[in-house]
């Protein structure tokens, strides 16, 4: 028992933490309609600033005044003013895209402003860390640990009480339902989801400034993975019941810390297991609850009253427009070609075989958000799942990669359509969320296992023999790599075209109207899923064997978010799109590693950045700039003839 | 209109085409429909009625399995489907239009009608859907285009829907489900947002359809003139029971029905 009691304990302060970081998490999402995936994020620049003035001297009052009160605040004003208040009345994936961007943006920002080094032993914001305040049952409750406790109950009721009992809190509720119907209530819906936002995110600066002592370090890191604990207790509450966050995070904070106390130690399942522990319980509940089972978005009933949104599918263009824009793309791609088997040097052809790799993993992207309008956050776990299934084939049945590819893209659908099938109900963020619980517990639990990524370590993969030709240098490779990414863009641009693909776009318009009229959704859902996670597959079976050697690192669910968010902003709706973002994604990463290790985060610091703007350019800024340089040309052409004329 | 049969018998001894049997559904404590029963006839226009809140379009969503009823049966032409999914029941000739519309947005009338279609006409094989190339068969234009001329939607059938008025989003959900040449047709408050001309065209359609003698259509309408004008049958529905059921005339003329949907006159 008292050991029971000694493994429960430590588990309070920080389910406190989880729960509070929820209450944010569930604020946002009530009271602005955004799953705010960035929340861990703004809860660790708060951190980091309440660090970094402590160190320069500032008074620990004015240092938490400063990051809880002022900063954060002031953050998420101006995201509220630049990016979500555009995002009211939009879908999902638009509402997703500039959080994930925020995700990514906030800590590399704050990384290239502050600084790189590891910052040891973070201060705590009230009691004191070392001393023992009280003892439960005979153990003891030092300063941070009481105080985290005590900050985190008062802070739920208190925002439980505006909610509830407020004119606020009702108006907040009305301006998620409809911000216009709101505004002819006399509401200002503007100014009430911007309190929404700078109220959140005071939150957001208190957890983190909370959470930080309760690391040795301060890491970005511990915050975001901290997020699925949050996002898993506010589903408790089916993120919209404040108390039962609360008692969801504590229970949550105990059981975690329960199971790495009794867990054998030493072995990798009993280092995995508690940190999973969270995600696996949020996938559960994401199935479990039929709340999560929604079929159809809450829709503004005032939506119509906007303008209507520009229409994806690029416009008829006249044929010498169409034409000409074709081929030049042709002769732009023979040139790529002919560059890369001659005068490219063999280091940059790697580099653009990297971008090809990832242009096959993207396009799985492109087939299932763009074309079928599902969100995945696991597709770089499905393209470790192909890499590391030709590795293990090749070192320990020596089956050629060729075929290991094949292999590893067929076990990677199969892993899609086992996430599929339980998930299949889900739509939206539901969804979205699943996938990445999914994500979690793949690259904590299984891919550090000897049989699968073998841990930090990673295996080894060879690089193919075709009969008697060598593919080892990496012009051949390449090679290779193009004509698996030609077949694969040939595949997806028939199935678009094609039934499924008119299908899926209906679904994407009206789920329920694509069953009214007989499409069966799930059963596309499921081939979706399995297609989009066997090309990941067979994606990262390439960049494996291209690298050499890959870990779990190379998979890990960061790297499913920023691929999510270069698709998002160069183009997800074409395959072109996945294309250059492939490219771009390498080429780009190759040059910002020669700037010095301050800008390591600068890439997806810049796609973060592109990707806040995705509310104004849903069709990516790559597919943006192409529209307008064919309006430009569109125009010139009539205005030409009109003079010939 | 041609009726087809998808390769399984079909049971034409009755000439019951949709019945609906003690259909009850709660939302949590409140009853929404409280064990409604009623049959519509081969070429027979069933109107249904009744004050909103009634429960009408759960009724709606009930039949089609938009949402799941918590007990009862749903019959279509002699086959029961109340544990079918939506889809199943679609391609078993049940089509429907939505009070709030749920056209695929991003695309046109046009595309509206011919995904339908082929999704009708479809063989089943998943394989060839994902292979079989996009372009339109001829007879598949054709299709499409004479259902834009009979509903009126020439001029925009090249128009994303987005951009279109109320009333033409309705006319391109009756033509995407009258393309699927459904046996029941069902239309949820079909000539709201209509004007009279429009909906003298949903009138002709439904006499031709009576008079084909094939399918039979259930509508939900406030407009009594037009109900009674094309309606051989007209159900009333109060608080989630059916109050009166017969012929448009004598229902229209029952006391009950005047208290609680007509108010006296």
């Amino acid at each position: 028992m008292s050991q029971f009691v000694a493994f429960a304990l430590p588990g309070v302060p920080l389910g406190c933490v989880f729960a509070l970081m929820g209450a944010g998490l569930v604020l946002t999402y009530r009271a602005s309609g955004v799953f705010n995936l960035a929340f861990g994020a703004q809860a660790y620049a708060s951190a980091l600033i309440f660090y970094v003035s402590i160190n320069n001297g500032w008074p620990k009052w004015a240092a938490a005044i400063l990051a809880i009160a002022v900063v954060s605040p002031g953050l998420g004003l101006l995201l509220d003013r630049v990016i979500f208040r555009y995002t009211r009345t939009a879908n999902q994936f638009v509402k997703l895209v500039p959080a994930l961007g925020l995700l990514i943006v906030l800590p590399s920002a704050v990384q290239m402003i502050f600084g790189d080094q590891t910052r040891l032993s973070p201060p705590s914001l009230l009691l004191d860390p070392s001393r023992v305040y009280l003892r439960v049952a005979g153990f003891a409750v030092n300063g941070t640990e009481l105080s985290t406790s005590v900050i985190t109950v008062l802070a739920v009721a208190f925002l439980w009480g505006i909610l509830k009992f407020t004119r606020l809190g009702l108006e907040m509720r009305s301006v998620v339902e409809s911000p216009k119907l709101a505004q002819l209530h006399g509401i200002r819906s503007d100014l009430v989801g911007a309190d929404a936002w700078i109220l959140s995110s005071l939150f957001a600066g208190l957890a983190g400034v909370l959470l930080a002592p309760l690391y040795a370090q301060l890491s970005s890191l511990n915050f975001t993975d901290l997020l699925i604990a949050a996002i898993a207790c506010g589903a408790l509450g089916s993120f919209v019941s404040l108390p039962l966050t609360l008692i969801g995070g504590v229970l949550m904070g105990i059981f975690q810390e329960l199971i790495s106390g009794y867990m054998p130690s030493g072995s990798l399942i009993s280092s995995g297991i508690p940190s999973a522990f969270p995600f696996i319980i949020l996938f559960g509940l994401l199935i479990a609850m039929p709340r999560f089972r929604i079929r159809r978005e809450v829709s503004d009933p005032m939506a119509n009253c906007e303008p209507p949104q520009p229409c994806m599918e690029s416009p008829r263009r006249p044929t010498l427009v169409f034409v000409g824009s074709r081929v030049v793309a042709a002769v732009l791609a023979l040139a790529f070609g002919v560059s890369v088997l001659t005068w490219i040097p063999s280091n940059w052809v790697f580099t653009l075989c990297l971008g090809v790799a990832y242009s096959i993993i993207f396009l799985s992207i492109v087939l299932l958000t763009g074309m079928s309008g599902q969100i995945s956050l696991a597709q770089a776990t499905f393209a470790g799942i192909g890499a590391f299934t030709a590795g293990q084939l090749a070192i320990h049945f020596g089956l050629s990669v060729i075929a290991g590819t094949i292999v590893g893209g067929l076990i990677a659908a199969v892993a899609g359509i086992l996430l599929a099938f339980p998930t299949l109900r889900l739509g939206g963020i539901a969804l979205a969320l699943s996938t990445l619980g999914f994500a979690l517990v793949l690259s904590d639990v299984i891919f550090p296992l000897s049989w699968a990524g073998n841990g930090g370590s990673g295996i080894t993969i060879p690089r193919p023999q075709l009969g008697a030709i060598s593919l080892e240098g990496n012009r051949s490779f390449m090679i290779l790599a193009i004509v698996v990414l030609v077949v694969i863009s040939v595949a997806v641009a028939l199935i678009r075209s094609g039934t499924v693909g008119r299908e899926l776009a209906a679904i994407r318009g009206s789920e329920v109207g694509a069953e009214s009229i007989g499409i069966n959704t799930r059963r596309l859902r499921l081939l979706t899923m399995a297609l989009a996670a066997g090309i990941a597959g067979i994606g990262g079976a390439i960049y494996g064997s291209l690298e050499g050697s890959v870990s779990s690192n190379d998979f890990n669910y960061e790297i499913s978010l920023i691929f999510v968010v270069v698709v998002a902003t160069v183009g997800v709706r074409t395959i072109s799109g996945a294309i250059e973002a492939g490219l771009a994604y390498a080429v780009l990463s190759q040059l910002i590693s020669t700037l010095p290790s301050r800008y390591a985060s600068l890439l997806a610091f810049l796609f973060g950045l592109a990707a806040l703007t995705y509310v104004r350019h849903p069709e990516g800024v790559v597919g943006y700039v192409k529209r307008s340089v064919l309006d430009i040309s569109e125009s010139t052409l009539s205005r030409l003839r009109r003079g010939a004329a | 209109m041609e009726q087809h049969d998808r390769g399984r018998t079909v049971t034409s001894g009755t000439s019951t085409l949709l019945e609906v049997d003690s259909v009850y559904k709660r939302f949590g404590g409140l009853e929404i429909l409280g064990g409604v029963s009623f049959s519509v006839e081969r070429g027979e226009i069933f109107g249904l009625v009744g004050p909103n809140g009634a429960g009408k379009t759960t009724l709606f969503n009930c039949i089609l399995g938009i949402i799941p009823a918590d007990s009862g049966r749903i019959i279509l032409d002699g086959e029961d489907v109340s544990r079918m999914p939506v889809w199943k029941r679609a391609s078993l000739g049940m089509a429907r239009t939505f009070q709030r519309l749920e056209l695929f947005s991003g695309m046109t009338p046009r595309e509206h009608l011919l995904v339908a279609y082929r999704v009708h006409k479809r063989n089943g094989s998943i394989f060839r859907d994902l292979i079989g190339h996009g372009i339109p068969t001829r007879e598949e234009q054709e299709r499409a285009e004479s259902a834009l001329e009979l509903f009126g939607l020439v001029d925009v059938a090249d128009t994303p829907v987005e951009v279109l008025s109320l009333g033409h989003g309705r006319l391109v959900e009756l033509a995407r489900a009258f393309i699927l040449e459904p046996s029941v047709l069902m239309m949820d408050e079909p000539s709201s947002g209509l004007d009279a001309a429009e909906t003298g065209r949903i009138s002709d359609m439904l006499n031709n359809l009576r008079g084909s003698g094939r399918s039979c259509a259930v509508i939900v309408e406030h407009d009594l003139d037009m109900v009674t004008k094309v309606a051989s049958q007209i159900a009333v529905l109060n608080a989630g029971k059916m109050i009166a059921q017969g012929a448009a005339r004598e229902v229209l003329a029952d006391p009950e029905v005047r208290r609680v949907y007509l108010g006296t006159v």
